[in-house]
C-alpha cells in the first residue's frame, strides 16, 4: 500500500506556479526526502500533503484515504520548519496540549509524553517552560509533539535544523525505527548526509520534480561525484539567477500569510 | 471535548502569565478608579473676585456649598452710588492674582452685572454663571414681590404668581455625581477593551508563531478552536467582569439600581463579542502593533458612538451599528433606571446577535488557513 500517494498536483498563489504536476508514490514505511534549494516548493507540498493548503488541481491519497480527512488528520504527525510551541508553557504542557488534541488521554497521554521527552533527550528540562529553552531544544520538543500520538505518517518540514550531531544521530536511528514499524515518513531537508539515509528522494526545483530515486540515483542522473555536488548541478542547472528566485520566494511567504 | 482542552491550555498560559493577569485584572481597576477620581472632582473651591457689587451679591454667593466661593474684592467691595463698575483691566488683573476663575462688578444706575469668566476650566465657568443668574433672578422676584405688596388691595385680585421650581428626580438622585451617569457605560467600555486587545493579540501570537498551523494539522475542527477560544477567554472575562463591577459598586459605591446578576449578564456578552471581534480582526494584522491600531478604529469611535455622549446632527443614530451602544443602553437601564431583563431583552439578543455573526465569520476566516 502507498503511504502517500501525491498525483497530479498543481498548486499557484496568485500568478505563481508554486508546484506543477507533481507526482509522487511513497511506499508505506519508508522515509521519502524532499530535496530542493529554497523557494523550490518542498514547503508548500508538505502543507498539502498535512491539509493546511489546498491544491488547486490533483489528488492526495494517505493511506488510501483522499485528502482532506480529519481521520488522516489523526494519523498524521506534522513537525514545521518552525518549532511551533507556547512558550509560556512548560514541555509537558505542550506536549499535552497537543496530545489531547489528538484525542489521547490519562494513562495514555501520560506514557506517550515520557516515551518522546526521553526519544528527544528532555527528560530533565521537561518542566521548564519553553520560553526558557535553546533553539535545539525548542527543536526537539516540536519533534516530539509531532510524535505524539504514534502517527502512522509522519511529515517534517526540516527536522534536524538546530540540534547537534549526536542527538541527530539518534533521532535518525528512531526515524528509521519508525520507518520498520510501518511509519510512513516524508522529510524535507537541504542537509545532504541526511538526504542520503533517506529509502529514496525527490529533487524539486522551481514547483516541478527533476529527479527521484535514491541518492544514489540521483548522484549518476546528475554526473556527480556525491550527493553535494549533485544537489549543486540540479539546483544550477535550466538555472535562474537566484534573486529572482528570491523574490519568488519571499511573495510566495506573503501569499501564505 | 477538545474545546475544553484548547480553553484548558489558554487557561493555563494566562495563569502561567502574571504580568498579563495583572494587567488584565488589575488596569481596568486603575482605569476605572482613575475615571472615579476624576468625575467626581466637582468640590473643589473656585474663588470669585467681587469688584463693585451690592452686599446681597457677596451673601448670596457665600451661601453656595455646592461650589465653595471666596470672595475677594480688590477694594473691599463698597458699593457708593455713583461709582462705576471696576475696569476690565483691574478684574482681569485680580482674577490672575488670586488664580480666580471669575469675576464679578455691578453698576448701580442700570443694575448691570458684568461677570468676566476664566472659560478654560468651562465645567466651573458654567457653574458660576449659574450661580450668578439664578441670584440676580431671585433677587429680581423679590423686588417684584414687595414691588406688588406696595400697591393698592384692588389691584392684588388677580392670583399672585409665585414662580418656583420643583425638582423631582425620577432616576438617580440629587446625591448622585457625574460618575453614577457615565460609571455604567464606562463598565462596559473597559470590560471591552481589555477582553478585545487581550484574545486578539493572543490569536495574533498563534497565528505568528505557526502553533495555529499545528493545531490546524490536527483532527480538529474549525469551530472547536473558535469555541475553544471563545470558552476560554470567557473564564477570564467572567473574573474580570466580576473584579470591575464589584469594585464599581463596593470600593466606588455606584448604585446599582437593578439586578447585579444582569450587570454580570450584560458586561459577560460584551466581553464575548469583544473577544469574537478581537480573534477576527487578528487575521488582518500581521503584528502586534499593528493589533494595536485597531484601537483608534474599533475602540475608541464606540466610546463615542454608544450613547454615553450626545451626538449633534442626528448622529446618535449610528450607535445602532455598534455593539457597545448595546452595552451602555443595557447597563443603564439595570444600573440607573433599575429594569429587569424583560426591558433588556432585546439589547441582549443583540449581543449574541454580534457574537455568533463574529463567531461565523472567525471559523470562515480559518478555512483560508487551513484550506478546507
Amino acid at each position: 500500500m502507498n503511504g502517500i500517494s501525491i498525483q497530479n498536483v498543481s498548486k499557484s498563489f496568485g500568478k505563481k506556479q508554486a508546484l506543477s504536476d507533481i507526482s509522487l508514490r511513497i511506499p508505506a514505511g519508508s522515509i521519502f526526502g524532499l530535496i530542493g534549494p529554497s523557494g523550490c516548493g518542498k514547503t508548500t507540498l508538505v502543507k498539502i500533503v498535512c491539509g493546511l493548503l489546498k491544491q488547486n488541481s490533483g489528488q492526495i491519497e494517505i493511506l488510501g484515504t483522499e485528502l482532506p480527512s480529519l481521520s488522516i488528520a489523526e494519523k498524521t504527525g506534522y513537525m514545521a520548519q518552525s518549532a511551533a510551541l507556547y512558550p509560556n508553557l512548560t514541555g509537558r504542557e505542550n506536549l499535552s496540549f497537543f496530545g489531547r488534541l489528538y484525542g489521547l488521554t490519562g494513562n495514555e497521554l501520560r506514557d506517550r509524553i515520557s516515551y518522546v521527552t526521553s526519544l528527544v533527550g528532555l527528560e530533565d528540562d521537561i518542566d521548564i517552560r519553553t520560553e526558557n529553552y535553546s533553539g535545539g531544544m525548542n527543536q526537539r520538543l516540536s519533534l516530539a509533539t509531532a510524535l505524539i500520538h504514534d502517527p502512522a505518517v509522519l511529515i517534517l518540514d526540516e527536522p534536524t535544523v538546530g540540534i547537534d550531531p549526536v542527538l541527530r544521530h539518534e533521532i535518525w536511528d528512531e526515524l528509521h525505527d519508525l520507518a520498520k514499524k510501518g511509519v510512513t515518513i516524508l522529510i524535507t531537508t537541504h542537509v545532504m548526509d541526511e538526504a542520503e539515509k533517506c529509502d529514496s528522494l525527490a529533487m524539486l526545483r522551481d514547483g516541478k520534480v527533476l529527479a527521484t530515486g535514491s541518492s544514489e540515483t540521483l548522484i549518476r542522473k546528475a554526473g556527480a561525484k556525491d550527493s553535494e555536488q549533485a544537489f549543486i548541478a540540479f539546483g544550477t542547472q535550466l538555472s535562474k539567477p537566484h534573486s529572482e528566485d528570491l523574490a519568488e520566494h519571499n511573495k510566495q511567504k506573503g501569499e501564505l500569510k | 471535548m477538545k474545546i475544553r482542552t484548547l480553553a484548558l491550555r489558554i487557561f493555563t498560559q494566562l495563569r502561567h502569565d502574571r504580568r498579563t493577569m495583572a494587567l488584565v485584572l488589575l488596569a481596568p481597576i486603575l482605569v476605572l478608579g482613575l475615571l472615579y477620581l476624576v468625575l467626581s472632582a466637582n468640590d473643589s473651591t473656585s474663588t470669585i473676585v467681587l469688584g463693585k457689587a451690592p452686599s446681597f451679591i457677596a451673601r448670596e454667593l457665600k451661601k453656595q456649598d455646592d461650589i465653595k466661593l471666596k470672595i475677594i474684592a480688590p477694594d473691599g467691595g463698597s458699593w457708593n452710588k455713583h461709582e462705576q463698575t471696576t475696569s476690565k483691566a483691574a478684574l482681569k488683573k485680580a482674577i490672575d492674582d488670586n488664580s480666580a476663575a471669575a469675576a464679578l462688578t455691578m453698576r448701580k444706575k442700570d443694575m448691570k452685572v458684568k461677570l468676566y469668566l476664566d472659560g478654560s476650566d468651562a465645567g466651573t465657568a458654567a457653574k458660576i454663571s449659574a450661580v450668578t443668574g439664578k441670584i440676580l433672578q431671585e433677587k429680581a422676584a423679590k423686588s417684584q414681590k414687595q414691588l406688588m405688596r406696595q400697591l393698592p388691595v384692588s389691584l392684588q385680585t388677580q392670583p399672585r404668581i409665585d414662580p418656583s421650581l420643583d425638582v423631582v428626580y425620577i432616576y438617580g438622585n440629587e446625591s448622585g455625581d457625574i460618575f453614577d451617569n457615565y460609571g455604567a457605560a464606562l463598565i462596559g467600555i473597559i470590560v471591552f477593551f481589555f477582553v478585545f486587545l487581550l484574545a486578539g493579540i493572543n490569536f495574533l501570537t498563534e497565528r505568528i508563531s505557526g502553533t495555529l498551523e499545528k493545531m490546524l494539522a490536527s483532527p480538529i475542527r474549525r469551530y472547536e478552536i473558535v469555541f475553544g477560544y471563545t470558552l476560554g477567554f470567557s473564564i477570564l472575562a467572567l473574573v474580570q467582569t466580576a473584579l470591575v463591577t464589584l469594585f464599581a459598586i463596593y470600593v466606588i459605591g455606584l448604585k446599582v439600581a437593578g439586578s447585579i446578576w444582569l450587570v454580570f449578564l450584560i458586561n459577560l456578552l460584551t466581553a464575548i463579542c469583544a473577544l469574537t471581534l478581537g480573534i477576527l480582526l487578528s487575521s488582518l494584522a500581521n503584528s502586534e502593533f499593528q493589533m494595536m491600531q485597531f484601537i483608534p478604529v474599533i475602540v475608541i469611535p464606540q466610546v463615542f458612538l454608544c450613547g454615553m455622549f450626545r451626538l449633534s446632527g442626528g448622529w446618535d443614530i449610528a450607535g445602532h451599528l455598534v455593539p457597545l451602544y448595546y452595552t451602555n443602553n443595557a447597563l443603564q437601564d439595570v444600573i440607573l433606571r433599575g429594569r429587569g431583563l424583560s426591558d433588556i431583552w432585546m439589547e441582549v439578543l443583540v449581543l449574541l446577535g454580534f457574537s455568533i455573526i463574529f463567531i461565523a465569520a472567525n471559523i470562515t476566516t480559518l478555512r483560508k488557513e487551513r484550506g478546507w
